[in-house]
């Protein structure tokens, strides 16, 4: 297991519940009553939920009786995955900082993107297969004043969860998405 | 059914507005209410009541058919600021300021945010007022800890235990229909006055009816409606789902408002009776349509204040965010988004500042509606300009209806923009 959720579970279990999870960040809250250790939350993966009730499950023992997960949900999915795509850009002062953000919206989102790739003045002339041709002049205008841009296609589904942590967790200058558009395997 | 079998109904060729279209059982229906409802309750704050009240007063139902047609403009505007969220993944605020720069998103999140200020101070002394009349409370004692609490609710509930609160309060304007039997209109006369269009060439008239459209179409319906997508990540698979949430809280906001004229119409407009706020029209209904007529009139009043007031400040603290870039939202707790909440904080305590000072109601109400005048056409006019680019929305650009009905829109808040400056230039600031 991640050293840091295991190092958050045992900061949990000591009792500074207030600590955001690791990958789950706030969605996920923990309180501890007496003996009983409570989740809630929202989660968008059945498989989270189920991971992290199994890591609860694993510590009763360990200064708790019993664990309760009644209020951890999966949020209701209404939307189809694999219907849609979407390309999501981000600017960034260089490519060392734009790795650093892709790692960790690929971490925290839980998504695994279509397409992934760093632009920046080393390798510009690849611009034209990552993104629509309306697109690639306002990009190129920000390689060429020497940033890096990360250029990531996730399913549509995924879009607002990739943007909104790439443009409020990550250090960006800039963030765009493109239309949505039919997914490519489909 | 697996993502993959899911995944082939798309047939080739198909756009992607066409692929990704949803069709709603009747069942779906009954659970599209969302930010378009809230948006909807939120559209009728004290503020709005006053001026539909004013109307009913003053014209009788002679301006009932302009709220038929503000009806499908209203639809149409609010829907645009929920797809401009839902193809561009953000909110109202971030796209101005990514695709018109700060220059432009600026000045029309400033307006926003001191126009929101001020209806909030009106609102606020306007629920105080309704207070008053329902249990004799003085409402200066009343005010402070209703900021408080609306204040505390706003920061401490999370977005989907707030929103599920609001979307209960909008039920509280049913009041008003109420409201409307009790007061006895003659209703063949309603009727013909709602469905047959009639102008008069007065200036009382057209400014009743600018007033009307002003207060029915205003700027923090925008940015609200653009960020609860965003809360909500209601994405373009569920555009059929959010065009009918919006449409069944805009056509039961007009609604609302229809009601209020009949029952302000009804009583007032035939006995002459003068009004300038909300609480005015409560108190004047009492005496000719009865106490249970003015009592739920003034219900209604709070509880459009206890929905619109915690939209105005988030709604503010939205547009403020997205043109800085800070962490945002409701669904984030307290701590996560200092800046975000700190912006509700400071929104109500100027709010509450403004509601216990000298500041006459009237006067805030008519400089919050200049401010709305004034950012409601530009910033219809860059949603549909947004909307209309395929660069931007791809296969969801804007249909030819769309387009004639929120030009439409722009135009007649144009027309009252222009209508308001006569009305500076004529009789000068209101006294």
């Amino acid at each position: 297991m991640d050293e840091r959720i295991t190092g958050w579970w045992d900061a949990v279990l000591a009792g500074e519940t207030d600590e955001p999870h690791p990958i789950h960040g706030e969605r996920v809250k923990v309180r501890l009553k007496r003996d009983s250790l409570e989740l809630t939350g929202i989660l968008d993966h059945a498989k989270d939920r189920d991971q992290l009730v199994r890591q609860a499950r694993s510590r009763i023992g360990k200064g708790i009786r019993k664990v309760d997960v009644e209020r951890l949900v999966v949020a209701p999915r209404l939307e189809r995955p694999g219907v849609l795509e979407q390309t999501i850009i981000a600017a960034y002062s260089d490519r060392a900082t734009a790795e650093l953000a892709r790692n960790f919206v690929v971490e925290h989102s839980r998504v695994t993107p279509k397409h992934e790739a760093i632009v920046d003045h080393t390798n510009s002339k690849q611009l034209a297969n990552l993104v629509p041709d309306e697109y690639v002049d306002d990009i190129r205008k920000r390689i060429d004043r020497g940033e890096a841009v990360l250029v990531i296609r996730v399913d549509e589904t995924a879009a607002f969860t990739v943007r909104g942590l790439l443009e409020e967790e990550t250090r960006c200058h800039w963030t765009m998405a493109t239309p949505p558009e039919v997914a490519a395997r489909v | 059914m697996s993502e993959v079998v899911r995944s082939r109904r798309v047939a080739a060729g198909q756009s992607a507005n066409e692929a990704a279209r949803e069709h709603l059982t009747a069942r779906d229906v009954l659970k599209v209410a969302g930010p378009g409802v809230i948006t909807g309750g939120a559209d009728n704050d004290p503020a709005g009541i006053a001026t539909y009240s004013v109307v009913g007063a003053t014209a009788g139902f002679a301006q009932n058919w302009l709220l038929l047609l503000a009806t499908p403009m209203l639809i149409v505007v609010q829907q645009m600021s929920a797809k401009v969220a839902n193809v561009t993944k953000t909110d109202l605020a971030t796209v101005l300021r990514v695709r018109y720069g700060a220059r432009v998103a600026t000045p029309a999140v400033v307006l926003l945010v001191v126009a929101n200020v001020i209806t909030m101070g009106a609102d606020l002394l306007a629920m105080g007022a309704a207070i008053q009349l329902v249990t004799g409370i003085k409402y200066l004692y009343v005010i402070v800890p209703l900021a408080a609490l609306m204040g505390i609710v706003t920061i401490f509930l999370d977005y989907r235990q707030l929103s599920k609160w609001l979307l209960w309060l909008v039920g509280v304007f049913a009041t008003y229909i109420v409201a409307a039997f009790l007061a006895r209109p003659n209703w063949p006369d309603v009727l013909r006055q709602t469905f047959v269009p009639h102008i008069e060439f007065s200036p009382a008239y057209f400014l009743a009816a600018v007033a009307m459209l002003g207060t029915t179409i205003t700027p923090y319906l925008f940015f609200w409606q653009s960020s609860g997508e965003v809360e909500e990540k209601r994405g373009v698979q569920r555009l059929t789902r959010t065009n009918l949430d919006i449409g069944i809280g805009m056509v039961w906001s007009n609604l609302t408002a229809f009601f209020i004229i009949v029952a302000t119409g009804a009583v007032l407009y035939t006995r002459h009776a003068q009004v300038r706020t909300a609480a005015d029209a409560a108190h004047a209904l009492e005496p000719f349509a009865g106490h249970y007529a003015s009592a739920l009139f003034a219900v209604g009043i709070i509880g459009a204040g206890l929905i619109a007031i915690p939209v105005l400040a988030a709604s503010s603290a939205y547009g403020v965010a997205g043109l800085a870039g800070w962490r945002r939202g409701l669904g984030r707790p307290a701590r996560n988004a200092p800046q975000f909440y700190l912006v509700i904080g400071i929104a109500f305590l100027i709010a509450m500042q403004l509601a216990i000072s000298s500041v006459d109601p009237i006067k805030a109400l008519f400089y919050s509606q200049v401010l709305d005048g004034l950012i409601a056409p530009i910033l219809v006019v860059l949603m549909l300009v947004t909307t209309s680019s395929r660069k931007i929305m791809g296969d969801f650009v804007n249909g030819v209806a769309t387009n004639v009905i929120g030009w439409g829109a722009a135009a007649v808040m144009v027309a009252a923009d222009v209508a308001l400056v006569y009305q500076l230039v004529t009789n000068g600031l209101p006294s």
